[in-house]
């Protein structure tokens, strides 16, 4: 009974979640944009002038750099997308609804899943919708793996929108969450592996990498996108679904303790 | 004669409840009962403390210790009965913007297991004369329109306990005179038992049926407006004098003269000003402030006081020239009950700044909005 009625509340937090997103389709455009910008002129300008054999791949593997890069673009606009969204609960929080949805006879658990589940729903959305685009720049993808493509997606997402709410209770205004956004961003990037791989990278910082959700994320949505990873498939999975359920953990219990209203 | 059991009337019951902020007491100990049906007031200057209160009982905030039971449910142990049992108006909005009213009143609705029709709704909000914009975003509302939608919102799901914090705040008065028609009517029809804090004195004096004075987190003075009104026991005569007689020399003996007489009543002070034009005094007036106090509980108030007036009159009467323009009896108001009890004139604060000024600003200065 218990179980049913939080699933209930998460499920209206979603819908709320999604109408939301739903308005404001430029954002959406806007961040499926970027990601394709980046894949259109960075990947068609390196694909001519980065050897494969410098990625520790053989040229006969017929992988070209786009198709290296690719996994890890979707990565990169899941990050950006899901920790934005994360903001959500921050301006529910400055504009109020946020108490609207404390006084309501639901747990705090179900506002936060509630509300991870609809941003990181909009961030799967877009990750499908770059890999639908995928055909148009030329890049084979291994069709039989895309359930799994589409589970590690679904992790990353889930993930970084639990960052972004973690964020969002410990800080009170939009500068310091932008600002901790922005500073976490880029190295969450460079350490994932998105633009080469993490094995080229000085032993001291390649450590700092295993501890990256998102390096997981990219080697395991590359191993089912183009069939290439550092380490197997399965390991990459469990440690981002671990990453995942901790986050969400740990967001859950911070926004719980949190009482700055 | 029975004797009446107050566990079972009371709906609200705080015991010895407090918050901490560091060193400071927000909320020092409260110990509050409040009677089922009615309207009860929390008065009390900036930073008294009533907000913080209501919050702990509304589950929003945790106590640090102590607790309070709603509808007979705890709110530290049985949060979620108790949000089932209470609606409440925030003193800053509190609908999504971007929803329309419909779909905050749906929202609602759903969250709060209430089966509705969008016929239901549309009732609702016709109640608070919003039917016809039922299908706008919200972020198109004045600051009184959303707050008619969130109390019309609050009362979707039929609470026991409507809270209302600072309900008019900020809003111009034809908003106020109909938000307060709203809830004199909600709490006859529904017998519901609402807790409101105000900055209007009149209002809380007009609308509560009880009133709970709060400063630096304490309850000073609970009761009637009437009975806090009475225990102030403070009138004064203002008698205005035409201006041809030096009465500044005569107040010693005037003083004497009104103490003198047996008028029932005790004199507190009696005090003349002269040259004082303005306030509705003219050029050629002056000024007789008599304060007095009842000293006999046997009898009428208000019988007393004409006896005493009586006999005011017949004292000055020894005097020449005496010309009585104006007479007028101040009788203890709220305010200066509040004034009494927390030593600050609640006028004087001001409403804090447009909190949607400032949200604007940061929206502004915050950049894009993903959602």
């Amino acid at each position: 009974m218990n179980i049913k009625k939080n699933v209930k509340a998460i499920y209206i937090i979603w819908l709320r979640g999604i109408k939301l997103s739903s308005r404001y389709k430029v954002g959406f455009i806007s961040h499926l944009g970027q990601p394709l910008l980046w894949l259109l002129l960075m990947g068609t300008g390196l694909r001519g002038s980065v050897s494969m054999g410098s990625m520790g791949l053989t040229e006969s593997t017929g992988i070209d750099y786009m198709a290296f890069m690719l996994p890890g673009i979707i990565g990169m606009s899941l990050l950006f997308s899901s920790m934005m969204g994360g903001m959500r609960i921050l301006w529910d929080k400055k504009f109020g609804f946020l108490k609207e949805m404390m006084v309501a006879p639901i747990s705090r658990v179900s506002i936060v899943l509630g509300n991870n589940f609809s941003i990181a729903t909009i961030s799967i959305l877009q990750g499908i919708i770059i890999i639908l685009l995928v055909p148009l720049i030329g890049v084979d993808l291994n069709l039989f793996y895309i359930p799994i493509a589409l589970l590690f997606i679904l992790m990353i997402g889930l993930t970084f929108t639990s960052v972004g709410i973690v964020i969002s209770t410990q800080m009170e205004d939009f500068g310091s969450f932008q600002g901790i956004q922005t500073f976490l961003t880029l190295p969450l990037f460079l350490l994932s592996s998105a633009f080469f791989p993490v094995t080229k990278l000085p032993y001291p910082i390649q450590i700092i990498a295993y501890f990256n959700p998102l390096f997981y994320g990219v080697d395991g949505l590359r191993g089912a996108l183009i069939g290439v990873s550092t380490l197997p498939m399965w390991l990459d999975l469990l440690a981002v679904t671990a990453f995942c359920a901790g986050l969400i953990l740990l967001s859950a219990y911070l926004f719980n303790r949190s009482e700055g209203i | 004669m029975e004797e009446v059991d107050w566990a079972i009337h009371n709906i609200i019951q705080t015991i010895n409840l407090t918050k901490k902020y560091g060193e400071l007491k927000a909320v020092d100990n409260v110990s509050l009962n409040i009677r089922k049906g009615e309207i009860f007031g929390l008065l009390g200057p900036n930073g008294a403390g009533k907000t913080t209160l209501i919050h702990m009982l509304c589950t929003i905030l945790r106590p640090t210790s102590g607790t309070a039971l709603i509808n007979g449910f705890d709110i530290i142990k049985e949060p979620n009965k108790v949000r089932k049992s209470i609606g409440i108006v925030f003193q800053d909005p509190s609908s999504d913007d971007d929803l329309t009213a419909y779909e905050n009143m749906e929202f609602h609705a759903m969250i709060y297991d209430v089966p509705v029709e969008r016929t239901n709704i549309l009732e609702l909000l016709r109640l608070v004369e919003l039917d016809d914009r039922a299908d706008r975003f919200v972020k198109t509302f004045s600051g009184g329109m959303k707050r008619r939608l969130e109390l019309t919102r609050g009362l979707l799901h039929h609470p026991e306990v409507l809270f209302l914090d600072e309900p008019t705040l900020g809003l111009d008065i034809q908003t106020r005179h109909k938000i307060w028609e709203y809830i004199r009517e909600i709490a006859n029809e529904k017998e519901m038992t609402i807790i409101l804090t105000t900055h209007y004195m009149e209002e809380a004096d007009s609308i509560c049926d009880r009133i709970a004075i709060i400063d630096e987190g304490k309850i000073k003075a609970v009761g009637s407006p009437k009975e806090l009104k009475n225990d102030l026991n403070d009138y004064k005569f203002i008698i205005k004098l035409n201006k041809n007689y030096d009465y500044l020399v005569f107040e010693k003996e005037l003083e004497r003269s009104i103490k003198r007489r047996e008028i029932g009543v005790d004199i507190t002070g009696v005090n003349i000003t002269q040259n004082n034009a303005g306030n509705g005094v003219s050029a050629n007036e002056v000024v007789l402030k008599i304060g007095l106090r009842i000293n006999n509980e046997s009898k009428n108030s208000d019988a007393l006081l004409i006896d005493a007036l009586i006999s005011v009159k017949d004292a000055l009467k020894e005097f020449k020239n005496f010309e009585i323009t104006t007479i007028d009896l101040h009788k203890p108001t709220l305010d200066d009950v509040f004034i009494r009890y927390t030593g600050k004139k609640l006028r004087e604060e001001r409403a804090p700044p447009d909190r949607r000024l400032r949200m604007v600003a940061s929206r502004m200065t915050s950049g894009v909005r993903i959602r």
